[in-house]
């Protein structure tokens, strides 16, 4: 109980509130005279940073819910998406033979390389947003996908088709929940992956958003602005990564991890 | 056996190629199992016999030969021969009950027969205080008759099992020999067994087939006359110690002259 416990707050331990003290009084001492290294005036100490939550105001929550609702998009959307076209793929050799050298010639390919071409299709409008941030979600989801399917243990199917289990009943009650505990991993990584994504797509142009803002913040120099984005997205992602894992905590029970 | 067979083997030969050269697993392998039989295919590892057993669920297709259901060649799996595999294949994402509902379920019967039927096999294997439990906080015996248990519920024609006692502990293992022999007061159904272990081959089977080693082909079929109802005192009965003497000494002499 006590284990479980620990684990639901991230398993802190005293070290790590050291590690975080320390980090904070490194920061405050950078902050008064920048080692000589950086100018303490680009270098804003907690107390201004703190004191910028009072400038921004009512900002902050609109900010973070922009880029929330930005985030929640790419990662449902492209997950969905990603993981019927996965499904697809593996499930129906045309399908795969079709799309396999196309996904793994793109995959590779730095999405964050298109944005260019998403200003010229969309200017800075929400839907090249979210089509960049969707986009880039489905080609992660979409691989391990296909690897999560392909390392179905064959006994498991072998099984089912023998008790008299239909082709869609073997992936609805047999591949699908077998390849859950599978999918964590690629999850977590496409949460950091989706806020890169929606930062650089705020970068690009957006009217909200904490990217938004700490690219206004560098034009209007307001170093505490900037960090303060750092702050919040800090926050958003640690939200998101809790939330990601107790879902999947919920839905993986029966592997006791 | 004056019936006619639930499932035959005629003339079976299995190859096949690894690494370029080509491997005979079976060589003329012909088997009647009739209705309501324990059959135990007995053999040495490597010798074919789960590639009969995978023949017979449909999960291999052989060189050539025919392999009958009930008169009709067979083509690919389905739950009239349900499978119990040596490795556990207890699906961990399910609940014990829904395990053993997952044939019935798939089969599309109503919910009050699937209902019944996990009621009932949960009682035959002394499963009920687990019906909730997550697989993985059983037992290996206790997932095994799980297994079993699901491969009941799917109500097959013929029970297909994989050395399904192969990976436990001796004593867990005589133990399930006695259970399933039990179980067979209440429910008759014909069971296809493969195993390399003689002595459980001769405690559970009403026959036992022995297969000579690689190429497997049939190499002698004897009845196993000891009654329906058998109990560990069997394993050290004259007669049981004697033909498990004889058929040593027999697979010894199999052994030697290939």
């Amino acid at each position: 109980m006590k284990a479980k416990l620990a684990m639901r707050f991230g398993n802190i331990k005293p070290l790590g509130i050291l590690a975080v003290c320390l980090t904070f009084l490194f920061w405050y001492s950078l902050s008064i005279d920048g080692f000589g290294v950086v100018s303490a005036i680009k270098f804003p100490p907690p107390s201004q940073v703190f004191a910028a939550i009072d400038v921004l105001g009512l900002k902050i929550g609109t900010d973070m819910l922009a880029t929330l609702a930005r985030v929640l998009f790419g990662l449902i959307v492209g997950t969905i998406l990603g993981s019927f076209a996965g499904a697809l793929i593996v499930f129906s050799r045309r399908i795969g033979e079709f799309l396999h050298p196309l996904i793994e010639s793109a995959r590779p390919v730095p999405i964050i390389a298109m944005i260019p071409f998403f200003l010229m299709w969309f200017g800075i409008e929400e839907p090249g947003k979210l089509i960049l941030v969707t986009l880039g979600v489905f080609m992660l989801i979409v691989v391990n996908v296909v690897e999560s399917i392909r390392n179905v243990p064959r006994i498991y199917i072998n099984a089912a088709r023998t008790l008299g289990a239909s082709k869609s009943q073997i992936q609805r009650k047999i591949i699908l929940p077998s390849i859950i505990p599978n999918m964590i991993g690629p999850l977590r990584v496409a949460v950091a992956l989706t806020f890169t994504l929606v930062v650089a797509a705020e970068f690009m142009g957006a009217q909200s958003g904490i990217g938004y803002r700490i690219l206004e913040a560098r034009r209007l120099f307001n170093p505490q602005v900037i960090f303060l984005g750092i702050i919040q997205l800090g926050i958003l992602a640690a939200f998101m990564d809790a939330l990601l894992q107790k879902t999947m905590s919920r839905l993986t029970r029966w592997t006791g991890r | 056996m004056t019936s006619s067979p639930i499932l035959s083997f005629e003339n079976i030969n299995v190859e096949y190629e690894v690494e370029g050269t080509i491997t005979k697993a079976l060589s003329n392998f012909s088997l009647d199992i009739f209705p309501n039989e324990l059959i135990c295919l007995v053999g040495q590892s490597g010798c074919g016999k789960s590639t009969a057993l995978n023949l017979a669920a449909g999960l291999l297709t052989q060189t050539s030969g025919r392999i009958l259901m009930n008169g009709q060649p067979i083509s690919g799996p389905d739950s009239s021969r349900a499978v119990v595999f040596q490795n556990d294949a207890v699906f961990p994402w399910m609940r014990v009950d829904q395990n053993i509902a997952f044939g019935p379920k798939s089969q599309g019967k109503s919910s009050s027969e699937v209902s019944a039927l996990v009621d009932q096999y949960l009682g035959l294997t002394g499963l009920q205080d687990f019906r909730h439990a997550w697989p993985m906080t059983l037992s290996g015996g206790m997932r095994k008759r799980v297994d079993l248990a699901r491969a009941y519920a799917a109500d097959p024609k013929i029970l297909l099992m994989d050395e399904p006692f192969g990976a436990l502990d001796f004593i867990l293992k005589e133990n399930l020999q006695e259970q399933l022999r039990k179980l067979r007061g209440i429910d008759r159904r014909t069971i296809f067994f493969i195993t390399h272990d003689l002595e459980e081959a001769l405690f559970l089977g009403d026959r036992v087939v022995v297969m000579t080693p690689r190429p497997g082909t049939i190499a002698k079929i004897v009845d196993c006359n000891f009654g329906e109802e058998r109990s560990s005192s069997l394993r050290t009965s004259s007669d049981f110690v004697s033909l498990r003497r004889e058929l040593r000494e027999f697979i010894g002499k199999i052994g030697e002259g290939k």
